[in-house]
Formats: C-alpha cells, structure tokens, sequence
C-alpha cells in the first residue's frame, strides 16, 4: 500500500499546513505543496480513473505532464474543468475532484464490460465494423461513450486574458539547466524570461539531490531573470514565437473570488529560445502493465522524496537500463524494500551488486498479479516462446516501477523545426544540433550527467546572450539502455499507449495490414492521440513499428511534433472573448436613443441595429409589415449610419473611379449622384453603392454596410498594385458622418417642418444630387436618393449630431403622421421595389447581365475592374440564373428564403432558389426575389417552389412589383 | 450631444483611462512626405510632417503618424482645425478630412500602461514617448500615440469605443484583484 513516509522525506511538502480535499465524494487531507496525486497516494488511493476504450481500471503512473492515466474532473458548474492531470493539480483546501470515463463509481464502473469484448476491439476496429446496417444507428451510441470528461454546465464566470511579451533569452524549463542557462544569459546582458510549468524550480533535483545545482535559483534571480512558475510554454510558432499559458489562481479551491482571473496566456517574443524541459522515461512494455500499482521509476522516486510518498512498500523494478539501479538504492534509502530488479539485459551494471539488491539478468516481468492493485509479479527468463521458458517465479510486492530509459523532450525543438537523430547506445532520440532560433540544453539535449549539462547550459546561455553561435552538447551521462521486443507467448494484454488502450498486439495489427509510415500508426492504432500526446509511448510504438516491419528506428522516425505541448483550455484560447466582448460589435452614433424607443435590436454583420420598433405584443414580422406601410403612405425615420463612406481625393480620382465602377463617375456633374456597382476581375457583383461628386476632383462614395471595408480595401490594393501611377487618396469616413434618413411622400414636409432650408425641396433638389448645406450650424451633406422608392433624403451630417436630428424630427412625426422604421421593414420596401442587396439576390458567380444590369456596361466603352472576364464564354450560358420576381399562385403562401425551384421535388437537380421574401403591405400578398434558371426568359411562367417538404406553386413575374414606373421617388 | 458607454472614466491603483471629449480630429492625406503639401502643412501647423512612428505636440495641436500617406492631426480647438483644413485647402498635392466624432479618444494616465496595452494588444502596440504605433488592440485597430512618459492616448473609431472601454475595464478590474 501507498502511504506517506516521515520526514525529511518531501521536500516540497509542508507538513505543518494541512489541507482537506475530496475526491469522488470522499474527503482526504494533504499537506500545502502536495499534488493531487501524490495526496491521493499519500492516503493510498491507487485506483484514480478507467482506460479511455477498455475502461480498465488505471491509478496514478507518472509525477508530471506525461501523465496517461490520472486524468481527473475539477470543480464544478461553470468552474469545472475536465481532464486535469493529477499529478500537476497542486492541492488546495477544499478542492473537489472526481475520476473521469467511468459510471457509476470508478469502482465499479459498468463501461468496464467493454473488456469482455477487448479481441473484438482492435485498432481500427471502427474502420471495419458498423457499417450494417448503418453507421448512424451506431453513431449516438459511440459518440456518448467517446471522449474523456465532463464539459462545464454553466457559463464560465471567471476571467482569462492575454499577454504579450519580449525577451532577448527565453528559457523553457527550470531544471538546472535551465537556471544555468537563464543566469547565464542574464549575467550576459539579455533580457531574460524563464518558464517553468510546475509549482517549483530545479526539476530533477527534487528526486535526484545535487548539492551543485542548490544555488542555481538565486543566481537566476540574482542576474535579473524574470521568473514565470505555473507557465506552461505549449507551443513554438514562427519567428521564434512561444505561447504559454499560466495558471493564476488556485485552481479547484473553495474560497477563489466570484469572478477571478483564472489563466494567462502569454505570447512570448524571443530572440533566442533555450529549450530545457528534460526528458521523459520511457516505460517498459510486459503483459498487463497498465494495473494500478505499475508506474514509472523516476516518478516513484519523486513521490517519495519531493512528496514524502511511498508509492509502496514492497517494490518490484523491471528495468533495461543503468539508471534503475540508482533509483533503487534511493527507494531504498527512503525505507522501501526493494525485492528485486528484474533486468532485461543479459548483464547488470558493474556497480550493481554493491547495492545489495536481489538482480534478476536476463529476465523479464511475464505477469502481473492483481486488478485494481498489485499484489505480486511473475518473473521469467527473458528468452524465445514460452516453450523455452520453463521456470516462472512470483514475487509478492505491492509496487511495480519500469525503467527502459530515457527519452528526451523533444517537442518544442521539433516544433521550430529542428531535427532528431537516434542514439542506438542510450536507446533515444535527441536533436540534431540546434533549430532555428532555438537551442536545447539539459536532458532535452541529450545530457544527462548534470555537471555536463550545468556547464554546457551556462556556456549556451552566455553564448546566445552575445550572438554568437552555442556550443555544440556533450550527449551522454544517461547511462546505457536497451530496446527489446515484445516477449512472445505471454498472456494478458501489454499495453504502449495506457491513455488510449494501444497495445503491442495493435502496433502489430497496423504492421500487417502495411501501414508503414509512423504518421499512419498513429492515425490508425490512436497511439500518441489523447490530452498527454503520447508522452510514454511515442518511442516504444516507433521502436515496436521498426521491430514489427524489420526497421530501425532511424528509418521508421517520429510523428511529428505539433503545439499544443499540454492541454490548453477553451478560455485560455478565447482570453478576453466571451460574453459581451465576444467579438467588436459596432454600435449607432443614436443607439441609447432608438432604444428608448423600443428598438429591438439585432446584429447585421458587425452593427447593431434596430431590427424594427415593435409594439405591444407585436411581433419582428408585424412591427415592419406595420412600418413600411406608414412609409408608403406618409413617411419614416431610419437610422443609415451604418452605411459605408468613403471620401475619394485627388487629380485622378475620376478615373480611378471609372475603373472600379460598372458606372462612368467621371461624366458626374458636381453635385451629382450616380449608382454603381462593383465588379471583381472574375467579373462577379461584389459591392454597390452611390458616387457623389463633391468638386472636380472630390468625390463621396457610399458603399454598401456589409462591403464598406471590403471596399476600401479593394480601392486600396487596386491603387497600390495595379493602377499604381493613379494619385488618389481613398478615406474611410463611416465612422465620422451619421445618416439619419427620411422617406416617405411627407418626407420633404417633415424636413422643411424642422428647419431644413427650402433649396433642398424636391422641386429644387433633384434626385440622385446631394448638397452642402448648414442646420443650426451643423454641417450637413444631404443625398436626395431611396432604397424604399419612395421620396428620400439622406442626411449625412457629423456623428455626435446624430441624436439631436432625430430628437427635432422625432418632436414632429406625429403631425405627420411618421414612425420609426428598421431594417426589416427597410427590407420589405426595397424587395417590393425588386432593388438589388448584393450577398443576398447574388452569390459567387452573378455577373451584372444576371441582375439586369447589361445595360450599363453596353453603354460603357471604357475598361473597368472585370470587364474582361465578362467576356468569357461562361458569361454568356443561357442556363444562367437571372434574377426574377415570384409571387404564390394561392396569393397567400410565403416564399421562404433558400427554398428550391425545380421540376422535382428535392433532392432532385434544381432551377434556382428564393433569395428575398416578404409580406408586402402595398400589394397585400407574398413576394419574392429569386436567381432562377433562364430567368429573364420565363416571365409568366409558373414554377414549383419547395421548401421543408411542401410544394408551393408560383408565377415568375417581372420586377419591380410596385411602382413599376418609379413616380413615387420624386415626391 | 454625444453619447458615450455609461462608463467614460475607469481607475486602477495605477492606470486611469478616461474619454477625451473635446477633442477635434482630422487626417492630413497626401500623396508624398516631402512635397508641397509637406509644406504647406508646416506653414499651417508650424511643425513638419511626422516621421514613421513619430508623434508631436506643440502649442497644444498633435501630428500623429498614422500611414505613409496620412497623419493625425489632433486639438482641443475647432477653430484651429478649421484655420489648417482651409489652409491647405488650396494645396492640390494632398487633403484634410475631418474625422472629429468619428475618431474617439482615450487617454491613459499611469504606470501601469505598458502592462495594460500588452494585454491589450503586443509589445508593438506600446508607444514610447514621441511615438505614435498604429495596432490592433482588443480585436480593434487602434492608433497609440506618447507625448510624454506616463501618458497615452488611444485613437479608435467611435463605433468600436464600447468594446474597447469594454476589454479595458475587464482588464483594469484583474488588475485590481489579482
């Protein structure tokens, strides 16, 4: 059993500050600076959660981020976070944990029934089954029992935010080598920042106690290193890009503030990285080596002497390389019984025997004795089948460690890019010199012996700190390891990948059904897949790929290495982004007053606006059915702010507009106002809008909201690409002019009502003209035009006067009669009209002829933006869709938008669709717009349209369906 | 009458963020640096147009670097602004537009401002005194301008003001709690 050793044994531990927590309902107490691991085991909890595909029942395996099996849930409601790996969770009073993948106790968990079925549960076993009668009558079924975790159940209330930073030296790691490094570097003049991800600095020092590296954390401080705990460097990017994320709180407590900051994701700019994140060990594979009770050997040796855990008491080391033998006389040295080492090799280390400890050579664990914990072990020669192995030995222990050797993290030097080369001697893979902008000292480089590593890292840092180019890493010091097939002939399950249930007998699978690329074992076994990346089983399923396909390792390679490192939550990600910051959302100039007046706001792109002032009890549909009545009849206030501006200035202007244009701008009278639309070089409708000239060489351009930035942008890449001898100078101007709108037949009376001067009367002030002129000495640009069809004036006028118009207008409407309309009924007025909203009446392939615009480029003999991709055979295919007018043969059914028109009903090949729909108050039936088949051609024609199952019959008709003539724009 | 988010003064024990309300925008375009219009803008201003990143103050009128082709051009006085637009109004090598209402801006006053404009944006977005950096900051493009250490001004457009008030106080209240 496990259980917590006296002191001096936990270093990291305080035994004088208790801490009370529970985990899967039951409470347990710790020390401050345990993890929860190492509580768990402290109170000889061994069995902590059940095996993602088999539900095999799984305790705690390694003492850091490589962690397969303890995986757990904390907190909870919006505070829950799934997928936690214990054995980095520092403990904290009254955090509440519980086991995940498992129902409905980890104890008896009845998932576990998958195991009677585990040799009908191979690797790709989903690639091959399910397919009868359907794969959807199996899909929900496999969908609730995949993945790990329980999501949150409430909104998140706590905060996360982002940070960016620079640093001549970046440091990832703080082991002593990395300390030296960074001391170094510092000492050196550079601006230096060194991440650790755990709570406490010096790595393996915690379980590898090293006089020499005791004063390595003062003299990284002393040198001016800033010092980051808690900071996960996940991932390298280019231009020497590391992104970190910090825990700030204290995750999992019972007393954090109700609404807390609770990560920080850093972006790290560096000029130089020092990667010194160590390495991992690699675990041997024997049957059933994923029992609660079976960890690796480092991390036993941690637990016991930074945590002042035993992991057991009888201990049992399956080991294939040096370096067990020195974690054996530490256990020992801490009061665990070391029964024996089983040693792969055919000999044990010189130094062995003076340790006293009972060496099996040559022999390996063939068993494993017990379920959810161990109880004992068999031992048998390591040698042939099992013909050739007569004699089996029990030995009874309570703890099985696996030593194979090490393997080197190589992630982040993988990531920018470096490459790795394979040392047959220690088993391992290690870089092959430095990658670009960065540079691995430590274990990560492969040095092992820590006065090697120390020096090489202080030469490294002083070396980046100037410029110059680092040292080259003396390799070695790990000690000699072996790599060894899979015994044959041995029962029970041997396991490479403990997260995912990969055993040797699915990297075996995968080998005869000719997958060779390592990239394709991974995809098709999952080894390597799930929240620890593979950590402890990347280099045995490479090592067990070369043996099964008669490789070496060198040849068979390894998966590449992407971000992220660990696990990185969604709100880390999202940082600032949730709720009300979500995305920028823009808002009216006027927006508190429209909503005084019960505007029901809703979001168009990137604006919220007022969707319709809807009364009492009203619905969205009614308030502007209700609204673009009143226009047709007397008049309305409309909020046009949104609308894109963009003021044109220079010599060319002109012709520069006459390129962009469909339209010729350049025979544009001052004062004059033309449509026009904007085409781009495959021809396609992008945009539209009304250019005003202002003076000779002045212009104003209204764009559409949608295309207001698109179209600046298209302005601008034209001018600085193409026609880059043009001197024009586009502004943006949106922001700075509101558009208050009046339309309506009394829209003249309303204006003149508050003041606005008689020139702007419509028999003085054409339509398509605007005019300067002043209201109460505010400037103001008024545009005599309409997308309702009815009398309209455009106010523009500087943004922070926006709410006083509508206040003095607004004092007037009920003399005459007015409302507020929004968009919605915006929507109504133009589709009776049959006006054109570009994005919606087109897609990606309408050209103007389509919509009825072939009028304007026959006029125009001049080149534009498009034109000649007008010419294309394509342009010109009779089956085009052409946008047509629909109305229901019954006079009553609606035209939904997106239903299909064909002959057959769906799914069947279609004519078209409907793309603008309503209720049109003026008629006092359905309308609607539609790209259909040879449009123009079949006017009078009726079509089928259908929508959701049903059929509605209905006549194509030419547009505009009011107004036909277009008398009512002139007042 | 403006109106502005409920929230136009925001604190911490090192930063203050507050609206500038009288203040009075435009943007010099033009086609080259050292031109007539150049000119004519040191005779309107009786300063030169900025350098790249440069940013200047003096008798109470700002020339910001905003692009290649444009400067900001920020007073507290209509009347000025008025006095430059027609004064290189007869200059055809460039133009002002005024963008008073439609440029808001927030000034930073404190220590805690790099700290803050880091979270915010990057390290690219933090202006030493006499320097002007044009990013995006909250999602948002934001132009951040220095005349003096301790203080910042952020020029953004009046239609993303809440947002970045918005990303700013959650910023400022972290601060306070952490």
């Amino acid at each position: 059993m496990s259980h917590r050793l006296e002191a001096p044994a936990g270093a990291r531990i305080d035994r004088t500050h208790p801490l009370s927590f529970t985990f899967n309902g039951r409470a347990y107490s710790g020390f401050n600076g345990d993890t929860l691991a190492s509580a768990l085991l402290a109170n000889d909890v061994r069995l902590l959660g059940r095996s993602f595909k088999l539900h095999r029942p799984r305790g705690v395996f390694s003492c850091g981020v490589e962690e397969p099996n303890a995986i757990v849930d904390v907190g909870a409601q919006g505070r829950r976070t799934p997928n936690v790996r214990a054995t980095l969770l520092p403990l904290v009073e009254g955090l509440s944990a519980t086991s995940v993948n498992c129902w409905p106790s980890v104890g008896f968990d009845v998932g576990a029934l998958t195991g009677a079925f585990a040799a009908l549960l191979p690797a790709g076993f989903y690639y091959k089954t399910f397919k009868w009668p359907s794969w959807r009558v199996f899909e929900p079924v496999i969908r609730r029992m995949a993945g790990l975790g329980t999501a949150p159940s409430d909104p998140d209330p706590d905060h996360y935010e982002e940070l960016a930073a620079e640093a001549d030296v970046l440091v990832v790691g703080g082991g002593d080598a990395g300390l030296a490094a960074a001391a170094a570097a510092a000492r050196a003049g550079a601006r230096t920042l060194l991440l650790e991800g755990g709570a406490n600095l010096g790595g393996a020092r915690a379980f590898r106690p090293d006089p020499e590296g005791e004063g390595l954390a003062a003299a990284a401080q002393e040198a001016g290193v800033r010092v980051l705990t808690r900071a996960v460097a996940f991932g390298v990017y280019d231009h020497n890009l590391v992104c970190a994320v910090e825990r700030v709180d204290r995750e999992g407590a019972e007393d954090l503030p109700a609404c807390g900051l609770r990560e920080r994701l850093w972006r790290i700019r560096a000029r130089t990285i020092i990667a010194a994140t160590g390495s991992f060990e690699r675990p041997l594979v024997f049957p059933d080596n994923d029992r609660p009770g079976v960890m690796l050997a480092g991390a036993a040796l941690e637990y016991a002497l930074a945590y002042g855990v035993a992991c057991g008491r009888r201990v049992v080391i399956a080991a294939a390389c040096d370096s067990a033998y020195t974690t054996a006389a530490a256990l020992g040295g801490a009061g665990m019984d070391v029964v024996a080492i089983v040693e792969r090799r055919a000999q044990a280390p010189a130094a062995a025997a003076a340790r006293g400890i009972r060496v099996m050579t040559g022999a390996a664990v063939t068993g494993v004795i017990g379920r959810r914990a161990v109880h004992g072990c068999h031992v048998e020669a390591a040698t042939g089948n099992r013909a050739d192995r007569p004699h089996r030995e029990r030995l009874d222990c309570d703890l099985i460690l696996t030593a194979g050797g090490f393997a080197p993290a190589v992630h982040l030097h993988s990531q920018a890019g470096g490459r790795l080369r394979w040392l047959a001697e220690e088993a391992m893979f290690v870089p092959n010199g430095a990658a670009p902008g960065l540079v691995s000292v430590g274990a990560c480089a492969g040095v092992f012996d820590p006065e090697a590593a120390r020096a090489h890292a202080t030469a490294v840092g002083e070396a980046v700190a100037r410029g110059q180019p680092p040292p080259a890493a003396p390799l070695g010091g790990g000690g000699s390891a072996e790599v060894f097939a899979p015994l044959a002939g041995v029962r029970g399950k041997q396991f490479v990948d403990l997260q995912n249930d990969v055993s040797v007998q699915d990297v075996e699978l995968a080998a005869r059904e000719n997958y060779r690329s390592v990239e394709h074992l991974k995809r098709y076994t999952t080894t390597g897949m799930g929240t620890d990346q593979g950590k402890t089983s990347n280099i045995n399923a490479l090592l067990l790929m070369g043996a099964y396909t008669d490789r070496a390792p060198t040849q068979v390679g390894t998966t590449r290495f992407r971000p992220p490192f660990a696990p990185v939550t969604l709100g880390a990600i999202a940082g600032r982004r949730a709720a009300s910051l979500y995305r920028p959302l823009r808002e009216l100039p006027a927006r508190t007053w429209h909503a005084e007046r019960g505007a029901l706001f809703e979001t168009y792109g990137d604006w919220r606006r007022p969707a319709a002032y809807p009364q009492a009890g009203e619905s969205v549909e009614a308030a502007a059915h209700r609204e673009a009545g009143i226009v047709r009849e007397r008049a309305g206030l409309y909020d046009g702010s949104p609308l894109g501006k963009l003021e044109i200035y220079g010599p060319d202007a002109a012709q520069f507009l006459d390129l962009m244009y469909v339209g010729t701008m350049s025979t544009l009278a001052i004062g004059q106002a033309r449509y026009g639309v904007l085409l781009n070089e495959h021809g396609t409708l992008v945009d539209d809008g009304i250019v005003v000239r202002l003076a000779e060489q002045h212009y104003w351009v209204n764009t559409s909201t949608a295309g207001a930035e698109r179209t600046a942008a298209a302005f601008e890449e034209w001018l600085q690409c193409e026609f880059v001898t043009l001197r024009v100078l586009v502004t943006p101007v949106t922001s700075r002019w509101a558009n208050v709108t009046v339309a309506g037949p009394r829209a003249w009376r309303w204006l003149e009502s508050v003041g606005f001067d008689a020139t702007l009367a419509p028999a003085n002030m054409k339509h398509m003209t605007m005019r300067a002129a002043f209201l109460d000495g505010v400037p103001l640009r008024v545009l005599r035009a309409s997308f309702s069809g009815e009398l309209g004036y455009e106010v523009n006028l500087p943004a922070d006067h926006a709410v006083p118009l509508f206040a003095r207008l607004w004092q007037r409407s009920a003399e005459i009669g007015a409302v507020l309309y929004g968009i919605e009924a915006l929507q109504v007025l133009r589709i009776e009209k049959g006006y054109l909203h570009i994005g919606t009446d087109t897609d990606g392939t309408t050209l103007p002829a389509d919509v009825g615009l072939a009028r304007g480029i026959d006029r125009k003999a001049a080149a534009f933006v498009g034109r000649r991709s007008l010419s294309r055979p394509a342009a010109g295919d009779p089956e085009r869709l052409q946008r047509v007018g629909l109305r229901p043969v019954d006079g009553r059914t609606p035209l939904p938008v997106g239903a299909q028109i064909g002959p057959h009903a769906p799914p069947a090949p279609i004519d078209g669709r409907v793309t603008s729909s309503c209720l049109s108050p003026a008629l006092g039936h359905p309308i609607a717009l539609a790209l259909l088949t040879r449009g123009s051609q079949r006017i009078g024609e009726r079509v089928v349209v259908y929508h959701l199952g049903a059929a509605i019959p209905a006549q194509v008709v030419r547009t505009p369906f009011f107004d036909p003539e277009g008398r009512r724009v002139h007042g | 009458m403006a109106e502005y988010p409920a929230t136009s003064r925001i604190a911490s024990a090192n930063l203050v963020a507050c609206m500038e309300e009288t203040m009075h925008v435009a943007t010099l375009r033009y086609f080259t640096r050292d031109g007539p219009f150049a000119d004519a803008v040191r005779g309107a201003t009786g300063m030169p147009l900025p350098a790249a990143l440069e940013a200047r103050e003096e008798a109470q009128l700002i020339l910001a670097w905003r692009s290649p082709t444009e400067t900001l051009c920020v007073t507290r006085s209509a009347t000025r602004l008025a006095e430059i637009g027609a004064s290189l109004a007869a200059c055809a090598e460039g133009c002002m537009v005024e963008l008073t209402g439609g440029l808001r801006i927030v000034r930073l006053m404190g220590v805690g401002i790099a700290d803050l404009l880091c979270r915010l944006g990057g390290t690219a977005s933090v202006p030493a005194p006499g320097e002007a950096r044009r990013s995006r900051m909250a999602d948002v493009p934001v132009l951040a301008l220095s005349l003096r250490a301790g203080e910042t001004l952020l020029v953004v457009e009046r239609v993303y003001l809440p947002h970045l008030l918005g990303w700013i106080r959650e910023t400022l209240l972290d601060f306070e709690s952490s």
